[in-house]
C-alpha cells in the first residue's frame, strides 16, 4: 500500500466526488513531480518484488519531490 | 521530461513559506466548516476530497493547525448539541433507534473527516499534544450525547426496561441493543462501565432476588435447580446476543448469588425434595445438577458435602446398631455392600469423582463400621460364606469383583487384628472341612489382604494352605507304606497334619475314640512320627468328620456323615441300642458342653434325628436316655449330620476371642514402644502415644490407657526409666 | 589465569542505561565489546529497513537531498517535519557540516541531537538557537561548545530537554545561562570538572525539572542544596563525583517525588541514607559503591515500591542483612563484591519477585544457594568468583524462568552443569572456568534458547564444538581455551545467527579459519587476536558487511592491509585493532 491518502481519497465512505468517479486530480502537483511519483509507485512494486534497484531522482526535482511525497504519505 | 531549473533552487518555486495572510486563512476555514456541515446533513456527494484534503494541509502548513482543530472541535459539538435536541424529542419506543441511527451517521460522517483532515493528525496532533481526530469525535459525542442530561437517565432505563421485558418472556430487538451496547463499548470502558454494566448488575441482582424468593416459595428442590440452571444459561447467552461478552462472567455470579448462594441450606435441607431425599431415591440427575450448580458458589459443595456425610453416618449408624440387622452377618455386610456400591454410583455418576465426596464418605464408613464391635468378626463371616459356597454359580470375575469390594471394608475397619483371628478361624474350619470352594478364590483373598497389611499378616495363613498339601502327600506315603492285608475291612482315614502355630489354638480335648479307629489312628502315627523324627502328634478330636454307613429299622441304608464327636457317640450304639446320657459322658469322654450339643444335632433335629431321646424335650439334661432310632427316614442315602458351620460365636466365645486379641496386643504396643525409644532416646509421654498409635494404626487402634500400662511395664523391666526432674519424660535405657 | 587473560577485570563502571547517542569513543578505551551495545542495536535498525521493507519516496528524497546538501541555500520555507527529518538525517550520516549547518536557520526544529558529533562548536549555536521558540530538545554532549555559545540559548525558552555531557567548555557562567530555561525537565551534564556549587544556584529556578544527570562532576559538593526546591524531581544521578557526603543529602530530604536516586561512588554512609526516609516514592536506589551498612536499609525498609537497588561493592557484612525480608517488591539487587556469606542469602528468600541478583565475589557457597530455590521469577543471576560449586546448582535447577547465568571462575564442574540441562529459558550463559570441558558442554544440548555462550577460559577442544550445532539461535560466542583450531570452527560457521565471535587467543587458528566464517554475514564483531591469522587471509572477510569491530592483534596483520579492507570493501568498520 503506497499511498494512504490516495486510497483514502478513493475509498472514503460518504460519496466524494473522486469515489463516484474513479478519479483524482491533483492541481497543485505539477506535471513532472506527478510523473515522478507513479515512476516510483512503479519502482515500489518491482523493488517487493525482489527487483532492488535505485531510484534516480533529479537533483532539481527533489524538493518539491519531497513536499509532494509529504503531501501524499508515501 | 521536465523543464530544466536552475541549479540555485530559488524559493519562488513554491509558494508555501509565504505567510498566509489571516484572512485566507479564514477563507480556507470557512471552505472546511462548510464541508464539515455538508458530510454532517449527507450532502457530501459532488465534494473533492482531494481540495478539502489540501486546504487542511495548507493550513497545517502555514501554521494554522490551532485554529483548524479548535474550528473543528467547535463544528462538531455544536453539530452534536443539535443532533441531542433530535434524540431527546423522539418518542417512547423510537427513542433508542433514533440514537442508533444517529450515532451510525456521526461515525461515518467522523471517518470522512478524518480522512481529509488526516495531515492534521498525523503532524499538527501528536507535536501539539490534542487528541487524535477520532478520539475527539468520539469522546464529544460521549459529553454530548450520551451523557447529556437528558440523555443519560433515559438511554440507562431504556436499556434496563429491555433487558427486564426479554426476562419475562418478550421478544425485543436483539440487534438494536447490541448495536447500542458496541456503541458504549467504543466509547470507553468507563462509559460501559457506568452507564451500563453497573446498572445492570444492579437491576439484574433486584429481579433474581424476587424471582428465587417466588420460586423458592413454591418449587421442590429439583424443579428449583432445574430453573436456576435455565436462568443461568440464558443469561450467558444473553450477554453475548448484547456483545457484552466482558460482563459474562459478572452477571453469572449474580444469579448465582442470589439464586443459589442464598438459599443454599434451604434447598438442601427441603423436605421431601432435598438432597436427602435426592440421595435415598438415587435421583442422578437432579443431584448431577445440584452439584455443578452449587460447585459455582463458595461453600455450596462443602454444604451438599456436610448434610451427605451426616445423612450416611445416620444411616450407617442405625443399619450398624440395629439389633434385629445384627442377627445375620452376611445379610449385615451385605447391606454395607450395597450402600457403599450405591454411593459409589451416586459419586461418580453424579459428583464427577470428586475426592473431597469420596473422602467424606470413607470417613463415614470408617465411622460407622466401628461402631459395632463384631463388624470385624460378620465381614471374616461374610466372605466365609462366599467362599464356602455360592461361588458355583458366580464366575471367577465376580468373585474377584466381590472380594475387591469386601476389601473396601476391611480398609475401614479399625481393628484388623481382631478380623485376623476370626479369619483364622474360619478359614481353618473351611480348609479342614473341605468345604472351600475354590483355592483360586482364598489364594485371591490372601493377595489381596498382604497387599493391604503385609507379609506377617498373612505368612501363618499361608501356611495351613502349605501343611493341606504336605498332608495329601503323607496320606499317600501312608497308604503305600500299609500292606494290602492290614488295610482290609480297616476303617480308611484320611488325616490332616497342622503345624501348631499356624492354625488357630485350640485346646485339646478328651475324646475316646472307637478302637476301630484308635487302631488304625495309631498305625498312621508310627509311620508320621518314623519319617519326621523330632515331632509330636496330638489328634485334635473337636474336629474331623466321618462316614458311617447305617442300616436301619427295616434296612434302609443310609450313609451318616457325621462329626468326631458325632461317631464316637454313634459308635457306642453298636453295642447297645440304649444309652443314658452319664454313659455316654463317661465313654466317650468329650466335655460336657460338646456333648450336649452333638447329642441335640443327633437326636432333636428334625430329618436328622438317627437317635431317639426321652424324655422328648429340646434341651439335653443329664438324665436323658438315648435310643437308636430304628424309624429314622430320609429321602436321602447320604445324611449329612451337622459338621458345624461357622456361626458367630455366643457370648462366652466372643468374650474369649476378645481376650485373647488384648493379650495379642500387648507384645505388639510393647515392641512399638521399644523401636520408637530407641531411635529418639529421651521423648516425652504424650509424644509416645502419638508415635505409638501412627505405627500402629493400619492394624488396630491401641488405647492410650493400655499403652500408660506397657509403659510402666517396660519401666519396671528396665528398658525405660523415667527422667528425675520431668516425670512426663522417659529415657531409653541401653 | 597461565595463558589465557581474562576479560573481566577491565570493566569499566556499567551503565544500566545506554545513552541514546552515538558511539563514545573517547570513554572506553578497553576492548570489551560493551560499549558496542548502542551501536549494535542501531545497525540492527538501519539494516533491517533496507532489507525487505521498500523504502519510502519520503525517504529517498530525504537521502537525496543529503547527497546534494551543498546546492541548498536554505530550509526555512520547507515545513517543519520535513526539515527535521533532513537534519536527523544528516546527522545520522554524518554529513553535517558547518557549511550544511546554515541551510536549518530559523527552520522551527524541535529537535537538534548532535551529542557526540564531530565539530560541534559555539558557531553552531547560532542556527541552533535561532529555532527559538520551537526548539523542545537539545544534546550538544562532548562539544566544544563555550558558556557564551550556551548563552544563545535565551532565544529558546521552550526547551524541555538539554544534554550537556562531557562539554569541558562550559563553567559556572554557562550554567547561569540555564536559570532561565523555566520548561526545562530534563538536564544533563554528566563529567563536569568545571562546575561547581556556585554554578549550581542557578538550578534553583528550574522548578520544573524532573530529572537530573551530574554523574562524574567532581566539584558540586555542597551544590545539591540548590535543588531544595525542585519539588517535581523524579530522577536524580549524581554517580561517581566522589565528592558527595551526608551532608549534600539532607537539603533532598524534601522532595519526595524522587523515584531514582543514584548516588553510587561516593561517600555516602548510613546517615546520608537516613535522608531518604521521606522517599515514599523510590523505586530505583544505587548506592554502589559507598561506604554503608547493612543498617541503612533500617531507612527504607518500609519501601515497598523499591523494585531495584544496587549495592555492589559497599563492604557489606552479614550484620544487618535480616533487614533485607522487608523489601518484598525488590526486582533487582545487586550485591556484587561484599563480605557477605550464605547466612546474608537466608534473607532474601522471601523476596520471591526477584528478578535479578547478582553476587559477583561474595563469600556465598552451595549452602546459600538453597535459599534461592524458591525465586521463581529469577531471571538473571551472577554467581562469578564465589564458592558456588555442582551441589549449589541443584537447587538452582527448578528456576524454570532464568535466562542468564554467569558462573565464571566458580567451582562448577561438568557434572553440575547438568543441572543447568533442564532450564529451557536459558538465553545467556557464562561458562568462563578452567575445569569446564567438552563433557560440559555435551550435557548443555538442551538449552537450544542459548543466543549468548561464554566459554573464554574453558577448556573446549575440536571435539566439543561439535554440540555448538545445537545452538542454532546463538548470537554470542566466545571460546579462547586455545585448543580450538581450523577443524572446530567448521561447526561454527553453520551459526547463522552469530553477531558477536571472540575466539581469540586459539593459536593454531589459520587463515582457513576466515574462509570457514565468511558466510556469517550477520557478524557485527569479530576477535581473532593471538593467531595464525595473515594478511593474506583478510579478503575472506569481505562479505561481512555488517562487521563494525574488527580485532586482530598479534597475528601476523598489518594495520595497513586492515585499512585497505576497511575502505573497499567493510564501510560499516568503525573500531580496528591493531590501529
Amino acid at each position: 500500500m503506497v499511498s494512504q491518502t490516495i486510497r483514502n481519497m478513493l475509498t472514503s465512505p460518504g460519496g466524494f466526488a473522486e469515489t463516484q468517479h474513479g478519479e483524482v486530480r491533483f492541481p497543485e502537483i505539477s506535471t513532472p513531480i506527478l510523473e515522478k511519483i507513479c515512476q516510483y509507485f512503479y519502482w515500489s512494486l518491482q523493488f517487493a518484488s525482489g527487483k532492488e534497484t535505485e531510484f534516480h531522482i533529479e537533483p532539481e526535482l527533489t524538493l518539491e519531490l519531497m513536499m509532494a511525497a509529504n503531501y501524499l504519505h508515501t | 521530461m521536465s523543464t530544466q531549473k536552475k541549479r540555485n533552487f530559488k524559493i519562488e518555486a513554491f509558494k508555501h513559506r509565504v505567510e498566509l495572510d489571516p484572512k485566507y486563512a479564514e477563507k480556507t476555514w470557512k471552505i472546511l466548516e462548510h464541508a464539515i456541515q455538508e458530510i454532517y446533513n449527507h450532502n457530501a456527494s459532488g465534494l473533492s476530497f482531494e481540495e478539502l484534503y489540501r486546504n487542511a494541509y495548507n493550513m497545517v502548513l502555514h501554521k494554522y493547525g490551532e485554529k483548524l482543530y479548535s474550528g473543528l472541535v467547535t463544528t462538531m459539538t455544536s453539530h452534536l448539541k443539535n443532533i441531542s435536541r433530535e434524540v431527546e424529542l423522539a418518542q417512547g419506543g423510537f427513542f433508542l433507534e433514533e440514537l442508533n441511527r444517529k450515532w451510525e451517521d456521526h461515525r461515518k460522517a467522523l471517518q470522512m473527516i478524518r480522512d481529509i483532515l488526516m495531515y492534521m493528525d498525523r503532524t499538527f496532533v501528536p507535536s501539539a499534544q490534542k487528541t487524535p481526530v477520532n478520539d475527539l469525535g468520539l469522546n464529544l459525542w460521549r459529553d454530548n450525547i450520551v451523557r447529556s442530561p437528558k440523555i443519560q437517565a433515559r438511554l440507562k432505563n431504556t436499556l434496563l426496561e429491555l433487558v427486564e421485558r426479554e426476562r419475562t418472556g418478550e421478544v425485543i430487538n436483539r440487534g438494536l441493543m447490541r448495536n447500542v451496547i458496541q456503541m458504549l463499548k467504543e466509547l470507553g470502558p468507563n462509559v460501559y462501565q457506568e452507564d451500563f454494566e453497573k446498572p445492570f448488575l444492579d437491576v439484574s441482582a433486584d429481579f433474581y432476588r424476587v424471582e428465587s424468593q417466588k420460586f423458592i416459595e413454591c418449587c421442590d428442590c429439583g424443579e428449583y435447580m432445574k430453573k436456576a440452571e435455565r436462568r443461568l444459561n440464558e443469561e450467558t447467552e444473553r450477554v453475548s446476543h448484547y456483545s457484552a461478552e466482558a460482563s459474562g462472567g459478572k452477571i453469572e455470579n449474580v444469579v448465582e448469588r442470589e439464586m443459589i448462594a442464598n438459599h443454599m441450606q434451604r434447598l438442601v435441607q427441603m423436605e421431601n425434595s432435598g438432597l436427602v431425599n435426592m440421595l435415598v431415591d438415587d435421583k442422578y440427575y437432579d443431584l448431577s445438577r445440584m452439584y455443578s450448580l452449587f460447585n459455582r458458589v463458595p461453600g455450596g459443595l462443602s454444604a451438599i458435602k456436610d448434610v451427605m456425610t451426616s445423612h450416611l453416618r445416620e444411616t450407617g449408624k442405625q443399619l450398624v446398631t440395629d439389633p434385629e440387622k445384627s442377627k445375620d452377618p452376611v445379610e449385615f455386610v451385605q447391606r454395607l455392600l450395597d450402600q457403599k456400591d450405591k454411593y459409589d454410583k451416586i459419586i461418580s455418576l453424579a459428583f464427577s469423582n470428586d475426592k473431597t465426596f469420596q473422602n467424606a464418605l470413607n470417613g463415614s464408613f470408617e465411622y460407622f463400621i466401628n461402631l459395632n464391635p463384631r463388624s470385624p468378626e460378620f465381614i471374616s463371616l461374610f466372605v466365609d460364606d462366599k467362599l464356602r459356597k455360592g461361588l458355583k454359580e458366580v464366575s471367577e470375575e465376580d468373585v474377584e469383583v466381590v472380594l475387591d469390594k469386601v476389601m473396601m471394608l476391611f480398609r475401614y475397619l479399625q481393628e484388623k487384628d481382631v478380623f485376623e483371628k476370626y479369619y483364622k478361624q474360619h478359614l481353618a474350619k473351611r480348609l479342614l472341612s473341605g468345604k472351600s470352594a475354590s483355592d483360586e478364590a482364598e489364594r485371591s483373598l490372601i493377595v489381596k489382604l498382604k497387599t493391604e497389611c503385609g507379609y506377617q499378616f498373612t505368612s501363618k495363613l499361608e501356611g495351613m494352605f502349605t501343611d493341606m498339601r504336605t498332608s495329601q502327600d503323607t496320606m499317600q506315603g501312608f497308604y503305600a507304606s500299609q500292606s494290602s492285608e492290614m488295610s482290609e475291612g480297616q476303617p480308611s482315614l484320611v488325616v490332616q497334619v497342622l503345624t501348631t502355630g499356624s492354625w488357630p489354638t485350640q485346646a485339646s480335648t478328651t475324646c475316646n475314640l472307637p478302637p476301630e479307629i484308635h487302631g488304625v489312628c495309631e498305625r498312621f502315627k508310627a509311620y508320621y512320627l518314623g519319617t519326621h523324627s523330632g515331632r509330636r502328634l496330638s489328634w485334635q478330636t473337636s474336629m474331623g468328620s466321618a462316614d458311617l454307613k447305617a442300616v436301619f429299622g427295616k434296612g434302609q441304608k443310609h450313609e451318616l456323615n457325621v462329626s468326631t464327636y458325632q461317631m464316637c457317640i454313634l459308635m457306642l450304639f453298636n453295642l447297645s441300642d440304649q444309652m443314658s446320657y452319664k454313659e455316654i459322658e463317661q465313654a466317650t469322654a468329650i466335655p460336657a458342653p460338646d456333648l450336649k450339643r452333638c447329642l441335640q444335632s443327633l437326636a432333636c433335629v428334625k430329618g436328622k434325628n438317627v437317635l431317639r431321646k426321652e424324655p422328648m424335650s429340646k434341651d439335653i439334661m443329664e438324665d436323658d436316655d438315648f435310643f437308636f432310632n430304628d424309624r429314622f427316614t430320609s429321602k436321602f442315602f447320604k445324611v449329612k449330620i451337622g459338621t458345624v458351620a461357622a456361626q458367630k460365636e455366643s457370648e462366652p466365645e466372643k468374650q474369649e476371642t476378645r481376650q485373647r486379641v488384648e493379650e495379642d496386643r500387648k507384645p505388639q504396643i510393647e515392641a512399638a514402644i521399644v523401636r520408637i525409644m530407641k531411635s529418639r532416646r529421651v521423648l516425652d509421654h504424650n509424644n509416645i502415644v502419638t508415635e505409638v498409635t501412627k505405627q500402629l494404626q493400619s492394624r488396630f487402634l491401641p488405647n492410650p490407657v493400655v499403652i500408660k500400662k506397657r509403659i510402666e511395664s517396660l519401666i519396671e523391666r528396665e528398658f525405660l526409666e523415667r527422667d528425675k526432674v520431668d516425670r512426663k519424660m522417659y529415657r531409653y535405657l541401653a | 589465569m597461565g595463558g589465557v587473560c581474562s576479560r573481566k577485570r577491565d570493566q569499566p563502571v556499567s551503565e544500566e542505561n545506554p545513552r541514546r547517542s552515538g558511539v563514545s569513543g573517547r570513554y572506553s578505551k578497553s576492548g570489551s565489546s560493551k560499549w558496542l551495545g548502542n551501536s549494535l542495536s542501531r545497525a540492527a535498525i538501519d539494516l533491517q529497513q533496507g532489507r525487505g521493507n521498500c523504502p519510502l519516496l519520503m525517504e529517498l528524497c530525504v537521502r537525496k537531498i543529503r547527497e546534494d546538501i551543498s546546492k541548498y541555500k536554505s530550509f526555512a520555507m520547507l515545513p517543519r517535519d520535513l526539515s527535521q527529518q533532513i537534519f536527523s538525517e544528516l546527522v545520522r550520516s554524518h554529513c553535517l557540516t558547518d557549511a550544511s549547518l546554515h541551510v536549518f536557520h530559523d527552520c522551527a526544529l524541535q529537535d537538534v541531537h548532535v551529542g557526540e558529533y564531530p565539530g560541534v562548536k559555539d558557531g553552531w549555536m547560532g542556527v541552533i538557537s535561532s529555532q527559538g521558540q520551537s526548539l523542545l530538545s537539545l544534546d550538544i554532549s562532548g562539544s566544544d561548545v563555550t558558556d557564551s555559545g550556551l548563552a544563545l540559548l535565551k532565544d529558546c525558552p521552550n526547551l524541555q530537554n538539554l544534554c550537556l555531557n562531557y562539554c569541558e567548555q562550559i563553567s559556572n557562567r554557562g550554567l547561569e545561562h540555564t536559570s532561565g530555561l523555566l520548561n526545562l525537565t530534563c538536564l544533563s551534564f554528566k563529567k563536569s570538572n568545571a562546575i561547581s556549587a556556585e554554578g549550581m544556584k542557578a538550578f534553583a529556578s528550574l522548578v520544573n525539572l524532573v530529572k537530573l544527570d551530574l554523574e562524574r562532576c567532581t566539584g558540586i559538593h555542597g551544590g545539591l542544596t540548590h535543588l531544595k526546591g525542585l519539588s517535581k524531581l523524579e530522577s536524580l544521578n549524581v554517580r561517581c563525583c566522589n565528592c558527595i557526603t551526608d551532608a549534600d543529602m539532607k537539603p533532598l530530604s524534601g522532595l519526595t517525588n524522587l523515584k531514582e536516586l543514584h548516588v553510587s561512588c561516593n561517600k555516602i554512609t548510613d546517615s546520608g541514607v537516613a535522608c531518604f526516609r521521606g522517599f515514599h516514592k523510590l523505586a530505583l536506589l544505587n548506592l554502589e559503591g559507598c561506604p554503608v551498612t547493612a543498617a541503612c536499609l533500617e531507612s527504607i525498609s518500609g519501601r515497598l515500591g523499591l523494585l531495584y537497588l544496587n549495592l555492589n561493592r559497599c563492604g557489606l557484612s552479614d550484620d544487618g542483612c535480616e533487614k533485607f525480608a522487608g523489601l518484598v517488591n525488590l526486582k533487582i539487587l545487586n550485591l556484587g563484591f561484599n563480605n557477605i556469606t550464605d547466612a546474608c542469602l537466608v534473607h532474601l528468600k522471601g523476596l520471591t519477585k526477584l528478578e535479578s541478583l547478582n553476587l559477583d565475589s561474595c563469600r556465598v557457597g552451595d549452602e546459600g544457594m538453597s535459599n534461592l530455590a524458591g525465586l521463581l521469577h529469577l531471571r538473571t543471576l551472577v554467581l562469578s568468583d564465589t564458592g558456588v560449586g555442582s551441589s549449589g546448582l541443584q537447587h538452582l535447577s527448578g528456576l524454570a524462568r532464568l535466562e542468564s547465568i554467569n558462573l565464571s571462575f566458580t567451582l562448577v564442574s561438568d557434572n553440575g552443569v547438568r543441572r543447568l540441562s533442564g532450564l529451557t529459558s536459558l538465553k545467556s550463559l557464562n561458562l568462563d572456568a578452567r575445569q569446564i570441558t567438552d563433557s560440559g558442554l555435551a550435557v548443555l544440548t538442551t538449552l537450544t534458547g542459548l543466543t549468548h555462550l561464554d566459554l573464554f577460559g574453558a577448556r573446549i577442544t575440536d571435539f566439543g564444538t561439535n554440540y555448538l550445532r545445537n545452538f542454532k539461535n546463538l548470537q554470542s560466542l566466545e571460546i579462547c581455551g586455545g585448543s580450538i583450531s581450523d577443524t572446530g570452527v567448521k561447526n561454527i560457521k553453520e551459526l547463522t545467527s552469530l553477531t558477536l565471535l571472540n575466539i581469540s587467543q586459539n593459536c593454531l587458528l589459520t587463515d582457513k579459519t576466515l574462509e570457514l566464517i565468511s558466510g556469517l554475514t550477520g557478524l557485527v564483531s569479530l576477535n581473532i587476536s593471538n593467531s595464525r591469522v595473515t594478511n593474506a587471509g583478510l579478503h575472506h572477510l569481505k562479505p561481512l558487511k555488517n562487521l563494525r569491530s574488527l580485532s586482530l592483534e598479534s597475528c601476523k596483520v598489518t594495520a595497513t592491509e586492515i585499512k585497505k579492507l576497511q575502505l573497499s570493501a567493510l564501510p560499516n568498520l568503525v573500531s580496528v585493532r591493531p590501529e
